[in-house]
Order: structure tokens, then sequence, then C-alpha cells
């Protein structure tokens, strides 16, 4: 499993010189930033600073590009909390608590939590990484797309419990969300539900639509508040009461286990990745709590459970792309483009030939981890004094910011239609009740299961027979089933047995 | 050539180019459109001596460009980068755009993806014939990846049709991208694919490659042409080009200043007859070769015409 001879030979790249760690404190920097900016993507941080990539060796590069990464993640999460923006489709579930924590004056705690989160996730991962590469790149090629369904229809039961006020009101959301995404170009190269317009044809772009439907929504809602803290003694920001957010994390490490081991399988999946892994891993939380209801209302699980989770989906993203030299998402796509200008090929052979350089990766991650604590700690009371700023301020600037960050996202004027579309949608929904989260993720995952459920019938020719050759596919849709009605299914259980007692 | 000649006595009094170039392209950045174009970009504009300014227009496969390339002004200072071989195609075919091939003019296509057909490593499948006779005896039994509306999506479906093998004897599964199609087929979950061959080296040891797309071996991969792996089946099929990039103009402004488009082709082909472009071109796995409007018109038609006796094929 660990090359002891490519370990030292790694260590040596690493240590032998100072000059592959320039890169690192910038990176996380520029990570930081365009995670933390609503509507600016880690993976367009990584195309405007790919060309300097050309300029450095190859560990160099990768270093750089992981720095972002690892930034990124925890970046996105800042404006979740803080303002109900989530800043990428991997850090929905961390608005979900993280905001109504913010809303309480537990703002501090909440970024504490989630910085805490990313740097534990991210080491666990690449820990993960370090011992299994190459098994954890194979298990995910075993999984076709009927497993692929399955674990998405996982993802979706979070619509349930995402209720809003009543479950019927929930279910509708989520509905309209499950019709939003079927719009556009689907996988067998038909159009729907375009209305014949051409910016259409690509689908509503779910960033967009999102940043939308949850902030725009969201500002409109607090149009008439003065700040997003009521109190004023609330509004401080405190050192101290960050590391009580530490602390808090560090309470629960089965939830932080749980969202590390699913968003290394789960972000080992090309093409699904962080914004599926982060609503699993609050969804099987929420549901193992003796208080599920307590979600949703500023319980700081929910925040380690998505951010361990989306931190650790990038150690199963780059195993794909080392192992297999397959993207699995826009960033891992970036980082195959430094790949082909360093004529590196990633797959079997690459790793097996170049051991040293793979580990020397996995190694300056772990490092990574460390500085991204250090730079987190003096990045969010800078940030966190968002919150001071007066609303009449804070609504144009973080309007701005959303339909100047979606231009830059679609590259054309549908992201800003997009964003002011969804705001009004997203603003229609609250007023009258419908949950905007539900919504969301009916959005997001609808095409995704759509997608996944269609390579299924293709693959079997339309024969339902094909599952039960998938001993994988029906293993997750037992463990789906027991945690959807396993709690009942004991309570019938030992009632039978205590009125047969009787 | 010598009609040219005499229409451009008119406009001769022309000093174009003398303002900046845009350079528009029909992806999003990072892809291989987008690369080809910026790495470009530096030597049209000395070849030139304009700036040329790169601008994305990502959207609907291309159609989004196209349309707004269509809008512009033909005057020669708005040129389309794409990857016009399949998409464009593809865009007027399936995608219901309102314009034909035919209003665009090809400068010239600089970058030709091959694709090929390769078995999983452990489907026992050798060789093509073997394979095609599998699917000819075993009706829904084996199953194929292919990225949707491609090249390489056209080549199973002109392959069965060409065999007389039902197209519903093979399951084949549909993806919108490469990387979940090369998956499918390393990790068994499909016995074969057919997809473009540049980005699959990483997936080599998981697969036996069966054909090549061309007219030629090439040097990547040992493997025969398709139709030399046909040959024992006394078979043979077009040999369809996988994806071409390079750079057009709309037909308009060839028509309106034949003059202007013979500078701008004649800046692209004394950027590439360059060492230090080719060299520049190289590191970054981007193909520069000139083959000319001439040829590049034609290749496109081909192109066009094949995927459109075909479409019905491709759902």
């Amino acid at each position: 499993m660990i090359d002891f001879v490519a370990v030292e030979q790694g260590l040596a790249l690493l240590l032998t010189s100072f000059s592959p760690w320039m890169v690192v404190i910038p990176g996380i920097v520029l990570g930081l930033i365009f995670g933390a900016t609503p509507g600016l993507q880690i993976s367009m941080a990584m195309a405007i600073f790919l060309p300097m990539t050309l300029y450095m060796d190859f560990v160099q590069a990768m270093l750089f590009l992981t720095a972002i990464f690892t930034g990124g993640s925890f970046g996105s999460g800042i404006p979740a909390i803080l303002m109900n923006i989530p800043g990428t489709s991997s850090a929905i579930a961390t608005a979900f608590d993280g905001y109504p924590m913010a809303r309480q004056g537990k703002h501090n705690q909440a970024l504490g939590i989630a910085l805490v989160s990313s740097v534990l996730g991210t080491l666990m991962g690449y820990l993960i990484l370090f011992v299994m590469i190459q098994p954890l790149s194979l298990m995910v090629l075993k999984l076709g797309p009927a497993e692929m369904f399955v674990v998405i229809l996982w993802g979706m039961t979070l619509i349930a419990s995402l209720k809003g006020e009543q479950v019927l009101k929930g279910l509708m959301a989520g509905f309209v969300g499950l019709l939003i995404g079927t719009i556009g170009f689907n996988e067998l190269g038909m159009a729907r539900g375009t209305m014949g317009q051409t910016y259409l044809l690509d689908g509503v772009p779910v960033i967009p639509a999102m940043m939308g439907m949850f902030a725009a929504s969201e500002l409109f809602k607090l149009a008439n508040k003065d700040f997003i803290v009521e109190s004023k003694a609330s509004r401080k920001v405190k050192v101290s009461e960050i590391f009580e957010g530490f602390k808090m994390a560090v309470r629960y490490p089965w939830v932080m286990i749980r969202g590390g081991l699913i968003g290394v399988f789960v972000g080992a999946v090309p093409g699904v990745g962080s914004s599926v892994s982060n609503l699993l891993s609050y969804v099987e939380t929420q549901r193992r709590d003796e208080d599920p209801d307590s979600f949703g209302k500023g319980n700081p699980k929910g925040v380690v459970a998505s951010e361990s989770a989306n931190s650790t989906s990038e150690a199963g993203s780059m195993a794909t792309l080392l192992a297999l030299g397959i993207p699995g998402g826009g960033a891992t796509a970036v980082m195959l483009a430094a790949f082909a200008m360093h004529n590196i090929t990633g797959g079997p052979q690459f790793i097996r030939q170049q051991t040293d350089v793979v580990y020397a990766i996995i190694f300056a991650n772990f490092a990574q981890v460390f500085l991204l604590l250090v730079i987190g700690l003096l990045f969010i009371p800078l940030l966190a004094n968002i919150i001071k700023v007066p609303m009449r301020y804070l609504i144009p600037s973080v309007l701005v910011l959303a339909v100047m960050g979606s231009f830059g996202l679609t590259g054309n004027m549908t992201g800003p239609v997009t964003v002011l579309v969804f705001a009004v949608v997203g603003w229609i929904f609250r007023h009258y009740g419908y949950s905007v989260p539900a919504a969301v993720i009916g959005m997001l995952l609808g095409a995704m299961a759509e997608k996944s459920l269609l390579h299924s019938y293709q693959i079997s020719g339309g024969d339902l027979g094909y599952v039960l050759e998938r001993p994988v596919t029906l293993l997750i849709l037992a463990l789906l089933l027991a945690s959807l009605f396993g709690k009942r299914l004991l309570g019938l259980f030992r009632g039978c047995k205590k009125s047969a007692g009787a | 050539m010598l009609a040219s000649l005499a229409m451009t006595t008119s406009v001769a009094a022309d000093d174009y180019p003398d303002r900046p170039i845009d350079l528009v392209v029909g992806f999003g950045t990072g892809g291989s459109a987008d690369r080809m174009a910026r790495a470009m970009s530096t030597y049209i504009a000395e070849e030139l001596g304009v700036p040329v300014r790169v601008t994305n227009r990502p959207g609907a496969g291309t159609q989004v460009s196209a349309n707004y390339i269509l809008s512009r002004p033909d005057d020669g200072y708005t040129v389309f980068a794409s990857t016009f071989a399949p998409y464009l195609s593809n865009t007027i075919l399936t995608g219901g755009a309102q314009y034909d091939i035919e209003d665009f003019s090809f400068v010239n296509f600089q970058w030709f993806d091959l694709d090929l057909i390769a078995a999983n490593k452990d489907s026992g499948y050798e060789d093509l014939p073997s394979l095609l006779e599998a699917i000819r005896d075993n009706p829904g039994q084996i199953r194929g990846s292919v990225v949707q509306g491609s090249a390489g999506h056209l080549m199973v479906r002109m392959l069965l049709d060409e065999a007389g093998i039902p197209q519903e004897n093979l399951n084949l599964v549909t993806y919108n991208s490469g990387g979940e199609a090369r998956s499918a087929v390393a990790g068994g979950q499909v016995h074969f694919t057919s997809i473009s061959a540049q980005g699959s080296e990483g997936i080599r040891e998981f697969l036996t490659p069966l054909a090549i797309v061309s007219d030629e071996r090439i040097d990547q991969w040992d493997v025969p042409t398709i139709n030399e792996a046909l040959a024992p089946m006394d078979m043979e099929v077009t040999v369809l080009q996988g994806s071409m990039r390079g750079f057009a103009v709309t037909a308009e402004t060839e028509r309106q200043y034949p003059a202007r488009f013979e500078t701008l082709s004649e800046a692209i082909q004394n950027a590439l007859a360059r060492k230090e472009v080719q060299e520049h071109l190289e590191a970054g796995d981007i193909g520069g070769v000139w083959v000319g409007p001439e040829r590049s018109n034609e290749l496109m038609r081909t192109n066009y015409e094949v995927f459109e006796a075909y479409a019905d094929l491709l759902n």
C-alpha cells in the first residue's frame, strides 16, 4: 500500500528547497478570496492563474493549485454562514445551520466550526488518499450509473426534511426545483422546456439560480432591518468565540468522520463530487440525531457535517485525477490542463512511476492544512466584519457582486438575468412559506438523478433485471431504506415484542 | 482566383486591419478551443500588427457564439474560434439553430482529433470484427459508451448500419462528458468505447485498443486503422474526422471583402509557419497544421453531410 522509499523521495522533493512552498500561501489566500466572493468559483481562480504554472516545475504547480483548492473549500463556507449565500454548490448545507447561527449572533463560533471542520476534513481526505489512492480509484471505476442513481436519490431525500412550514409545501418546492432542473439538453441530446430560447439550451445555470434564490431573496427579506444581527452586542468579532467554535467542532468527532468518509467516496466520483457529498453528510447527521428538528435552526453539527464533507471531497477528486487522469469537476479539469503543460498524464502508470511526486503532493497538503488554519484565523475577523455593515450598503453591494460574478460564470447575460429572475422567485417562495433550499436541491440533484437513471436505462437496454446484477446498488438501496424507515421498523418490531410479552 | 483578383481592385485602398480584432471563442475558458485561440492570438496579432482580443461566448454547444458572430458587422474584425466539427453541425441538426453551414467561411482548421475505438481489457474482445459479431449475435448484451452527438457516437452507429446489425442490439450509453464515458469503459461498466484518442492515455491500462478512426496509423496508439480492422469483414466505412478546431469568419465577410479574408488567412498561415509558434503549440499539446480555406470548407461540408445523413441515428 505505502511505498516507503517513495515516501522518503517525496519528502526530499518538498524539504530540500524552499521554492515549492513559495506558492502555497498565495494559493490559499487566492482560494479564500475566490471562494468567499459570491459568484467567483475556485475553478475560475485556477483558470486565471494557470498560465503562471508554466514557469513552475510540476510539483510546485500542483502545490499552487491544490492550495487554491484547499483555501476555496473553506472560503465558500464564509458567505454561506454570514449572508446565507453559498459561494458554490458545495456549501449549500453549510448555510442551513451556519446562517441561523450568525443571525443569533454566533457567527464567530460558526466560522470557527467551519474552519476546524475544513482543516480536519482536508487532513482526513489526504490521509485516506495516502493510504489507498489506487484502491479508491478502482472502487470509483466500479460504480456504474445504477449506483449513482441510488446515491443521488439518497441526497434527494433531504428535500423531505427541509419541509419548512408544511410537508406538502416542501415537496411541492422540491418538485418545482426538479422541473427547473430538467430544462435544456439532456444526455440524449434532446432540448426541453427552452421555449425557443438559445440561452436556455444548457439549462438554468445552477449557481446563479442558487445565488438568486438564497441570497437575493434573503436580502429582500432583511431590507427593512438595519443589520444582519439585531443586537449591537452580538455584532462583535471575538477571537475567543472563534476558538470556542474550534472546541464545538471537535466535540462531534463522529459527525466529522462520517462527513469525511462520505466526502472522499462521493467526491471521487466524476460529475457528482462535493455538491452532493455535503448534502448527504448533512442528511445523515440530521437523521441520526436525537433531535432532528433542531437542525436548520442553528445546530452546530450541521455546519460540521457539511464542511467536513466538502473539504474531504477535494482529496476524493484528486484521487480520480491522479490515478485515472479523469477530471471529476471544474477544478480538476483545470488541473488536467496543468498536467498537459508539464507533459504528464495521470493514470496508474503515473502513480507507479512517479510515486514520489504523488506523495509529495499529498504531504504538501498535510502542511497546507496548518497554513489554512493560520491564514483562516487571520481572515475570519476581517470577513466577519461584514455583519457590521448596515443593510442599506450591504444589499446593493452583495447584489452587484452576485450579478458580476454570475456574468463571469456564464460568460454572457444569462447569468445576471438568472440571478435576478430567481431572486424574485425565491422571494415569492419565501413569502408564501415554500422551502427555498428544497427547491434548490431539487434543481441541483434533479438533473443528476435524471442523467444517471437515463444511463441505467441505456446500459441495461431497459431490462430491470440489471439491478439484480449490481450487488452494490442493492446494498446502497437497503442502507437508504434502513436510514429512512429503520427507526420505525425497529419501533414496530419492539412494539410487537412488547404486546406479545404483555 | 481571377474573379477574386478582379474584385480586390475595388477595395485596394483598404488598409485592413487598422483596429483591434475580436477573436470569439465558442467555449468557456480552459477548454481545448480556448487554449488554441489564446495561444494563437499573440502570433496573429504580431502578423497583422493590431491587438487581438480573445473573448469567450460559451453556451448551447457553440450556438450562442455562432449567433453572435453572425450578428456582428461582416468586416473581418470579428473572427470565430471554435471546435467546428461536430459542434457547429450539431447546433444546426439537433439544436434548432437558424443559420446554415454555408453562412460561415472557414479560414483554416489547425487541430484535428482522432477517435479511438477500444474495448475494456477484461471484456475479451481483441479485435473489431469479433466485437461487431458479438453485438450481432447477442442482442441487448453488449454495452458501449460514447459522448452524445460526437463523431465517435456517429461512428458506432455507422459501423452497425454498415454491418447490417440492428441498432437496438447494442446498449449504447450516451454521456455528456468524455471523463464519464472513459470511466465507464475503464471500470468495465461497458464493454467498449468510441471516443477521442487524446485524453484516453490515462486509462490506457484498462483498454484493448481495437481501431483508430484515421486514414493512417499513428504513433501514440499501436492499433490498425478503422478500415484495416474491418478488412476481414469485407467492410469499409467513411473515415469521420473526430474534432476539427480552427478559425472562421462569416461567409458574407469573404464575399464583401475578399482581400481582407486573404490578409487574415495569410496571417494565420504565416504564424503557423514560424518555428517558435510550432514549439509553443507543441508544448501545450495543441494542433497547428495549415490546410487552408478551400480544404477547410470542403472538410466541414463533408462532415456536415455525414452527420446529416445519420442525424436520425444520433439519439
